[in-house]
């Protein structure tokens, strides 16, 4: 069991590598001219990343979604942190601190799953619905319930989990933890690899070339 | 180019970037004026992008890659085409896009890939490149009655003058009260301007250019703008706000550097006349409510401008609608879809002309002329009536003189 974990783990991060690498040749390739003649207004880094760390755009576009985004995107980089320590070793003094608020935000998470689903289904205004997005949301709450269920009632042997993190990652796979939520959790972990969405790699980008864009929509007409 | 080619070729690397960063979460849905009339979620901005997402996988993508692309469905793509030309390219979905996608252009350049494929464009669209090198005009019209049917007679144009002034090809053929009144109030101001010659002012290129018809625009800006350089042209004034766009956003681009002049909208001119008071407007007691077009709104920033004028009108009371200034909601016309989807472009015209009478203006303002072509046509045979008027043909009315 252990091995076949280990080798899909290999084969889907070579996917997800291939995909990265499979982008930066396409960005290589787009020969189109940039947006417009019009050059972007400099000097709005503290904008762009108050846009980029607080979703500002989706805030100003609907407040309900934002609240259950904001969460969730932020307790889900917490979640990551608190996992970090179960592939490093020895363990950074940091990421030590981060396991009490690591606990809570578990918590978080899986509320703003719940909430952002629930949204999704009572708001009639939304006309589309994206099925990949609703599959990802629905492993995303999937893993953070058996996370947090192994966190409070199905307690684990951490040290047998560390132990085969750390032998996956150094190439030696080892036997997986006989424990069935944790073969689940890890599970679904690696159903997510392949659908996980790279717009948080390129959404910041983007929001800062819109940022450029509408600062400088003010003297697009009006320069001197 | 044949279909199994890399899809994006025409893209910048800001557009793929664009492309990959929407999240699909279906908020600028709410705010799309193709979905309020057609309730379509296919040819929605999120499915838009990820039907294109598919076709450069297709291509491009791991599976492409190791076992040769296969190519893709036409009828996929013929249903893509429908699509990114049923779209006004309003840009309210940019304005509402949580990751700020620059919509506004990223569906004319996708619009180019599906020309490039021989997909697109639409119906008579395709006519419009040789309309345009026979005529001068999309609509293939007779260069001899670009000006004639509208131009007043009492008005003198300087043969050279720092001032320039271009109509554009659907204010003189389709919106005439609105160029006639342009000039009207332009000579009223009292500045010499200059006008090139019917067969000399050709179309601005954006008809060519949001249907992804770019073959002959370089030709067309550069005869452009060495006729108003030849006219000692220092400002060019223009009212139509897709000729706006393209000159002061591509115009450059396709010039290869810097326009020798600057672009103004005609309200930006008209403003600073009032301020200076080198205009005098008699009372006129109305409400009216005013229309942001798209271009001119979130195209190039021209908000105040045309409130500005509206408010210098003694009397006038100004109504705004629920969504305008930036978050204005389109009247259909936009695009070069107003032809193609005519039913569409209709039922959005008749969206504006419900609000406007459920605000009991007395007029609606426009400052477009495709927009006041198409709300015009919207109100024929409709239950809701409301007068129409451009800014300048209500201003060119208002002037006191002597």
């Amino acid at each position: 069991m252990g091995t076949i974990l280990t080798l899909t783990f290999y084969l889907f991060i070579c996917l997800f590598i291939s995909r990265f690498i499979g982008f930066m040749l396409l960005l290589r390739k787009a020969s189109g001219l940039s947006h417009t003649a019009i050059p972007g207004v400099p000097g709005t880094a503290t904008a762009v990343l108050f846009d980029i760390f607080f979703l500002l755009r989706l805030f100003r576009t609907n407040k309900w979604l934002w609240a259950g985004s904001w969460l969730f995107h932020i307790s889900f980089m917490i979640v990551i942190l608190k996992h970090l320590r179960y592939f490093i070793e020895p363990v950074p003094g940091w990421i030590f601190c981060v396991q009490p608020v690591g606990r809570y935000a578990g918590f978080v998470l899986t509320f703003s799953l719940v909430y952002i689903l629930i949204l999704r289904f009572v708001n009639t205004k939304i006309r589309y619905v994206s099925y990949r997005n609703l599959f990802l949301t629905a492993v995303l709450l999937l893993m953070s319930i058996t996370g947090l269920l192994m966190n409070t009632v199905l307690r684990q042997d951490l040290i047998t989990i560390k132990n085969f993190m750390i032998a996956a990652f150094s190439l030696s796979p080892e036997k997986a933890p006989e424990s069935a939520i944790f073969i689940i959790h890890f599970s679904l972990f690696l159903l997510l690899l392949p659908y996980l969405p790279s717009h948080i790699l390129t959404a910041p980008f983007v929001i800062m070339d819109a940022r450029k864009r509408e600062d400088s929509l003010k003297t697009v007409m009006h320069e001197k | 180019m044949k279909n199994k080619d890399f899809f994006g070729r025409e893209l910048s690397r800001e557009q793929l970037l664009e492309l990959d960063a929407c999240t699909q979460c279906g908020e600028c849905l709410k705010y799309c004026p193709v979905q309020d009339v057609t309730h379509n979620p296919s040819i929605s901005p999120p499915e838009k992008i990820r039907m294109f997402r598919e076709f450069i996988r297709a291509t491009e993508g791991l599976k492409a890659r190791l076992f040769r692309s296969g190519g893709i469905d036409r009828r996929l793509l013929e249903d893509f085409t429908n699509a990114v030309y049923e779209c006004t390219t309003c840009g309210s979905c940019s304005q509402k896009c949580p990751v700020g996608i620059f919509t506004q252009r990223l569906w004319p350049v996708l619009r180019k890939e599906m020309v490039k494929r021989g997909l697109g464009p639409i119906g008579y669209q395709a006519e419009m490149p040789n309309a345009v090198l026979k005529t001068g005009n999309p609509y293939s019209l007779p260069p001899e009655q670009r000006f004639s049917a509208w131009f007043p007679g009492d008005v003198k144009l300087a043969e050279k003058a720092e001032i320039g002034y271009y109509a554009g090809c659907t204010g003189a053929y389709e919106a005439q009260p609105m160029v006639r009144g342009d000039v009207l109030v332009l000579d009223a101001i009292g500045e010499p301007f200059t006008m090139l010659s019917p067969e000399e002012e050709v179309c601005c290129g954006f008809p060519l250019f949001i249907t992804g018809q770019h073959d002959i625009l370089e030709d067309l800006v550069n005869r452009l703008v060495a006729s108003y350089t030849e006219k000692g042209v220092k400002v060019l004034l223009c009212s139509c706000p897709c000729c706006v766009n393209i000159m002061v956003r591509d115009w450059p681009v396709l010039y290869g550097r810097k326009l020798p002049f600057k672009i103004r909208h005609i309200t930006q001119f008209v403003s600073s006349a009032l301020n200076e008071k080198k205009l005098r407007i008699r009372e006129s007691k109305q409400k009216v409510i005013y229309h942001d077009p798209c271009y001119l709104s979130r195209g190039v920033g021209i908000l105040q401008e045309p409130r500005m004028i509206l408010g210098n009108i003694p009397g006038v009371e100004l109504l705004e609608f629920d969504r305008h200034g930036l978050d204005s909601r389109c009247c259909g016309a936009g695009g070069a879809a107003r032809k193609v989807y005519n039913q569409n472009a209709i039922a959005m015209g008749r969206l504006t002309i419900d609000e406007a009478v459920e605000k009991h203006a007395d007029s609606l303002v426009l400052s477009c002329p495709a927009c006041y072509s198409k709300v015009n046509e919207a109100m024929i045979g409709y239950d809701r009536q409301i007068p129409i008027v451009d800014i300048m043909e209500l201003l060119s009315g208002l002037i006191k003189r002597g």
